[in-house]
Order: structure tokens, then sequence, then C-alpha cells
């Protein structure tokens, strides 16, 4: 057999002398030529989408094709809207009214009391096509009430500092948490700035101040490490909000997703539930192509 | 003094038949066929790093019969081509 | 060979054979140990018409691949029965009609050895070899390269495979898998036509291949099941209704783009796939095959394995 040595370009001996080929150039100097057989996903493509094109197996969505599945951005609940295909199934919804809050002082000689009545509705949501719980959507409205000497003197809608509350308050710590010293908020239309030193003069009016009439905010889900073969104890949702904190749990989570959900009408993910399950085991319990890490090698498999 | 760009292959692996070149881009695992002329170039430069001008008189080497003009746009052809594949950095 | 007796699938009654895959049958698929457990009977049908050949194995053999097909415990037992393929214990797909359970299983084996024997390159490729040389033949589905495999074989070629080349990335040898060859549609007539003495196990219709049949492998390869041979033709085939019997040299290089495109683990190899494909075109003399008729292509095939 001829076998060329490897990465040695071809030469010949010309009169005892060695010398490079030439080439001629025909009708000019050609661009260069590449022909290319761009790496796919391989682990995909060696299981899920050709073991239909092998088997035949017509009870697979799009058989003989997969897809790549969807990026963690997509899947992470800040870009979550309600409702919509990828995900966030309303469960079950509870409304609760918390008990009256006040906060009162005494000013010019007059008493003040400042009221706050707090709806809260509480929606579970599960990821679409899972049993996975995506979270606990709490949503707030409050409507608050000024007295002086007893006497209403503003009543109305509650507008939320756009300055925002970042926690979740609840119980007696939520009256000061919604209104810490200088929150500007409206009843009605009048617009406030809360003084924490009643004494001085508790409310003052304030120029401006915008907010929405009620907040919402995500917590709960499932916890990660009650999927079997992941590990660790951060919640669904929370890891994937906290890429950076957490980016390969927030790659092993919409792997996941991505795999669970299958609706009919496109061809499915290019791993299988128990495959990205077996990747992530510790220890795993699918073989990871060669010269790649878990994180990038799920990360191939979005787009 | 004016800084020359330098220019290296990507860590590839390469195979050739006669006027046959393919190779193996062990970083994608993208694996391509070229041109006899991209070919040779691009196996030279996985061995070393060459600077244009020697990438232009390699190039001069391997044709009979070019004008300068034709040599220096193939040799930009390559570049970019190659640098866009993920082949070729210039350092 | 060895002179100790052997013992295959046909030494087995059918329902001794009944028996045994209930509790586990384990037997050689070349050089594959497969064991099979099933209550199904149709199973049993099809393993004794077209497995008859394969050498049982010693209880204490290591097994490769254990593989279930039953049906599920639920309604779909009774209503619209369905089938499971299980590969250790892992369901792999969904549940077919019941009564696709010997495609499904054929079907599951090839996705067991494309999903697990990486330590071939595997081609989606059928194999034969004749006077010491493999012919290797790409294709995806409607290359036609089935039909022409079963032509070949009954023409006393030896069948290597009919689906997946096993290229070995340690030694470079194409190692055998010979099982029945999987025809669809007019395939089927073709070949029952022009050798009425094939053995095909049950037509299967109404499958996303549309009408699918098995078609038994000749005995001696199935005895040479563990024998590998080094390939010498890389042959990509294209049946074309009317086209003239054509052999044209294609280039090592794009063989071996074409052949890596062909591949089920060629990425997964990575470096290593790709050393073993470019020593395989190094080897291997490589052409594109057009043809419409079967006689001139086995005439053709004949003569290029004197070459």
């Amino acid at each position: 057999m001829n076998k060329q040595k490897l990465n040695e370009p071809a030469a010949h001996k010309e009169d005892g002398v060695e010398k490079r080929r030439r080439f001629i150039k025909g009708a000019g100097l050609a661009a260069p030529v590449v022909l290319s057989l761009a790496n796919r996903s391989a682990f995909g493509a060696a299981k899920g989408c050709l073991s239909q094109q092998v088997s035949g197996n017509i009870s697979e969505a799009g058989a003989g094709s997969c897809s790549s599945g969807s990026l963690v951005t997509v899947w992470n609940p800040t870009n979550q809207t309600i409702g919509t295909t990828k995900g966030n199934i309303a469960l079950s919804t509870t409304q609760t009214t918390t008990p009256i809050v006040t906060a009162s002082w005494t000013a010019g000689g007059k008493a003040y009391v400042l009221t706050a009545t707090i709806t809260q509705k509480g929606s579970s949501y599960i990821w679409s096509g899972t049993s996975y719980v995506y979270g606990i959507l709490t949503t707030q409205t409050i409507t608050l009430s000024l007295t002086r000497n007893g006497s209403s003197i503003e009543s109305g809608s509650f507008t939320f500092p756009m300055s925002g509350v970042t926690t979740n308050p609840t119980g007696s710590t939520l009256f000061t948490t919604l209104f810490p010293s200088g929150a500007n908020f409206t009843i009605g239309t009048t617009y406030y700035t809360y003084i924490s030193n009643p004494a001085t003069g508790a409310l003052t009016k304030a120029l401006s101040a915008v907010g929405s009439l009620s907040r919402s905010y995500f917590s709960g889900g499932t916890a990660y490490n009650s999927i079997s073969a992941f590990s660790g104890s951060s919640i669904t949702t929370s890891m994937l909000a906290n890429l950076s904190v957490a980016g390969l749990n927030a790659n092993s989570v919409a792997a996941l997703l991505n795999a669970a959900y299958t609706p009919a009408s496109t061809p499915p993910y290019v791993l299988t539930v128990a495959q990205v399950k077996g990747l992530c085991a510790t220890p795993p319990t699918e073989k990871l192509p060669p010269n790649t890490t878990l994180t990038t090698f799920l990360a191939s498999t979005f787009s | 003094m004016t800084q020359l760009t330098n220019y290296k292959a990507t860590k590839i692996r390469c195979r050739q038949w006669q006027d046959d070149y393919v190779i193996y881009d062990q970083l994608s695992g993208d694996t391509h066929v070229l041109d006899v002329v991209s070919g040779e170039l691009i196996c030279a430069l996985s061995k070393q790093t060459m600077s244009r001008a020697k990438l232009l008189a390699l190039l001069t080497e391997l044709y009979v019969d070019v004008t300068e003009s034709e040599i220096e746009s193939y040799l930009f052809d390559f570049i970019e081509k190659f640098e866009l594949l993920g082949l070729l950095i210039s350092e | 060979m060895s002179n100790l007796p052997i013992s295959n699938i046909a030494s087995l009654s059918k329902s001794q054979l009944q028996q045994a895959i209930i509790k586990g049958l384990d037997f050689k698929v070349g050089c594959f140990n497969v064991r099979l457990v099933s209550p199904i009977v149709e199973l049993v049908t099809h393993l004794h018409h077209l497995y008859g050949a394969n050498e049982l194995l010693a209880k204490e053999d290591f097994i490769d691949f254990h593989v279930q097909l039953s049906s599920p415990s639920t309604l779909r037992r009774y209503f619209r029965p369905q089938v499971n393929f299980f590969l250790d214990g892992y369901a792999p797909f969904k549940p077919l009609p019941y009564v696709q359970a010997s495609a499904l299983f054929e079907w599951g084996l090839n996705w067991c050895i494309a999903s697990h024997a990486n330590q071939y390159l595997i081609i989606h490729a059928a194999v034969v070899e004749r006077n010491g040389q493999a012919f290797i033949l790409p294709g995806t589905p409607g290359s036609g390269k089935s039909t022409l495999c079963a032509a070949l074989v009954n023409q006393g070629w030896r069948l290597l495979s009919d689906e997946m080349t096993l290229l070995s990335t340690h030694d470079g040898q194409i190692y055998p898998v010979p099982r029945p060859i999987s025809l669809k549609n007019q395939s089927i007539d073709v070949i029952k036509k022009r050798s009425p003495q094939s053995v095909f196990g049950q037509i299967v219709n109404d499958t996303v291949k549309g009408t699918v049949g098995h078609f038994c492998p000749p005995e001696l390869s199935v005895q040479l099941g563990e024998n590998p041979v080094f390939a010498a033709k890389l042959i990509f085939p294209k049946y074309k209704q009317g086209a003239e019997t054509e052999l044209s040299t294609l280039s090592k290089s794009k063989a071996l783009l074409r052949a890596a495109g062909d591949c089920f683990n060629y990425n997964l190899l990575g470096v290593q796939g790709f050393d073993s494909l470019s020593g395989l075109v190094e080897q291997c003399a490589c052409y594109e095959f057009h043809y419409s008729n079967l006689d001139e292509a086995l005439i053709l095939f004949t003569e290029l394995s004197h070459q």
C-alpha cells in the first residue's frame, strides 16, 4: 500500500534533486475550496434520533429527526410568560387576605393611622409536559387608608415603590419592609413619602412616585435534589435565574426540561429524560462524548 | 519597526492522498476536504508558525506561471476562509 | 473452526425454545452475546425461523445486551395491544403495536449495537465478503443497499451485516454481525422472485418504513460470525429506476467525508474515528455506483471481487 506520511506534502525527485511539486495554475489561481462535514451533536444523534432511523419506531414524534432544545435563558423564570407553551400551567390558586397591618403616629397634635390591607393570591405552576413545579406565583395587592384623628383623609390603592422590595416579606415585617424610610407611594392619586420618625412629620407629599398596583414573584419550585440523579439542594426556578452562580446546574435543568417537554407538533429533543439524568448522575451512567465537559456538551444541544 | 502578523493552524489532523487533503479539526470535530493548495498550506501551518511573507513564498513555490497579484489574492482568500472556519489563527 | 459440538438455536424444538426465552435465552449474534427474555410467542417463531444457525451460549458467558420484550402491564396489554423493548431494564423507545414484536426486536438490537459498540466505528452500511475482500456499501434508506446486499448474499457472498459495518478502531478489520436482512416493500418481492428458496420471517405491514420483512442469513455467514476481514472496496450505491449501470471512482477524501456522514458514532469517537476512517479509505478502492438492473450489478461486483 502506498501510504503517505502524515502531514508531509508530496515531493518527488527530479534529476536527483528533491523538488516540491508545482501546480499548473490553469485559467487562473482558483480560490480555496473546502467541503465540510460539521460536527453534530454526537450523543443525541447516536441514540435518540438515529435510533428512530434504525428502528423505524413510529411512536416517537418526528420519527427520524430531532431538534435542539431551548436555551437556559428561554427557560429562565424571568423570561417566562404565564400560560405560554414553554411551561407555566397553573395547578391551583389560593387567595388569602392578610390581617390589617398599621402604622400610627402623632404629628401637630393629631393622631394619624395608616392602614394597609394586603390581598395575596398564590398560584402553583408546573413546567408543561412534566411534573416539575415551576414555582408558586404570589401576587399582592394592597389597599391603604389614612385617617387623622379617626377620620379618613385618604384611601385607595397602594402603589408599590419603584425602588422596590426585592425580598418576600411576610407577617410582622411586611409593613416595615413595604414602607422603609424614604419610600414613595401613592394612596389614590396622592403621592407620599414616608418618613420613619413620625414625630417630625410622618408623611410628606412627594412630587411624584410611580409603581405598579400589584406585585408578583415566584418562589419555591421543585427542588433540584428531589429529581433523581441530580444533586444539590437549589430550587429549580432559582437555579435557572442564577446562571453565573450555578452554570452547570442551569444547563442540566434546561436539558431536563427540554427532554421532558415534547409537544406532538415538533421533533423531540436530542436527549431523553433518562439520558439527561444519566449524564448528570453521580457517578454518571451515560457516557459523554470525548473531549468535552458536561456543561459544554449540554449547551451544544441548545439553540 | 512594524509588527508582522504570524499565522498558525489550530489543532488539526491532516491526511493526504496525492492531491486529496482531508483535515480533522480536533477542537470542533469538523472534517474538511481541501483543494491541494489549501491543503499544503494548512498542513504546513500545522507544523510551524509562518509569517505572511513566508506563506507568499510557499505559494510562489507551489504554483508555476502566476502573477504576484494572483498569489496575493489567493492568500487573502485563504486566510479569510480558514480564519472563519476556526482553523487558522493570527498572532 | 472448533471440532467441539456446538449447540445452536435450531437444535432446540419450538417448545424448548419458548421455555428458554421465557427464562432467558443466551445466544451469539456475530461478535456479540445477547440474552433475550420474552413471553411473546411470535418471537419464538421469529428466532426459530431466522436465528437457527446462531450458537447458544454457556451460562457463564458474559452477556453484552440484556434484552427484554414484553407487553405493558396496563390496559394496553389487551386493548390495542403493544410491545415494549427493554435494554438492561430501560426502554429507549415508546411501545409499538404488538404485531410488530419481531420487527421491534430487530430494530431494538440495531439500536443496542449502534448505541453501545463504540469499540467500533459503526458505518450505516451493508458489508459482504468474497475472496477475502469485504465490500462496504454505505447508504441511507432508499439507496438500494439492502436489496443489493440480499441479492449478493443469495449469490454466495458472505454476509457480515446488512445494516451496520463495524470497523474495529483497534485493528482496522470489519467485524461481522450477521443477522436477518431487513427488506422493505417491493424489495421483498424482488428477492423472493429471484430466490424462491429464501426463508423470510413474518411480513409486517404499516410500520414507518412501510411493509417490512426479514430474510434469513445463510448458515455459513452465521458460522463465520467471529471471523473479521479487511475491507477492500468502499462503494456508495444508488438505485434509480432506468439508470445505466455505472461505477465511477471516488476520491479518497470525498469517500471519507461521505462515509463519515454515514457513521453512527463518528462524532462520538472524535479523532479516533477520523483515524479509523482514514485507515479504511487508505486500504479501499472507493467508488460511486449507480444501477437499476440487479443482474448487471451482480456481474460487476463479481468482477470487482477478482481485482
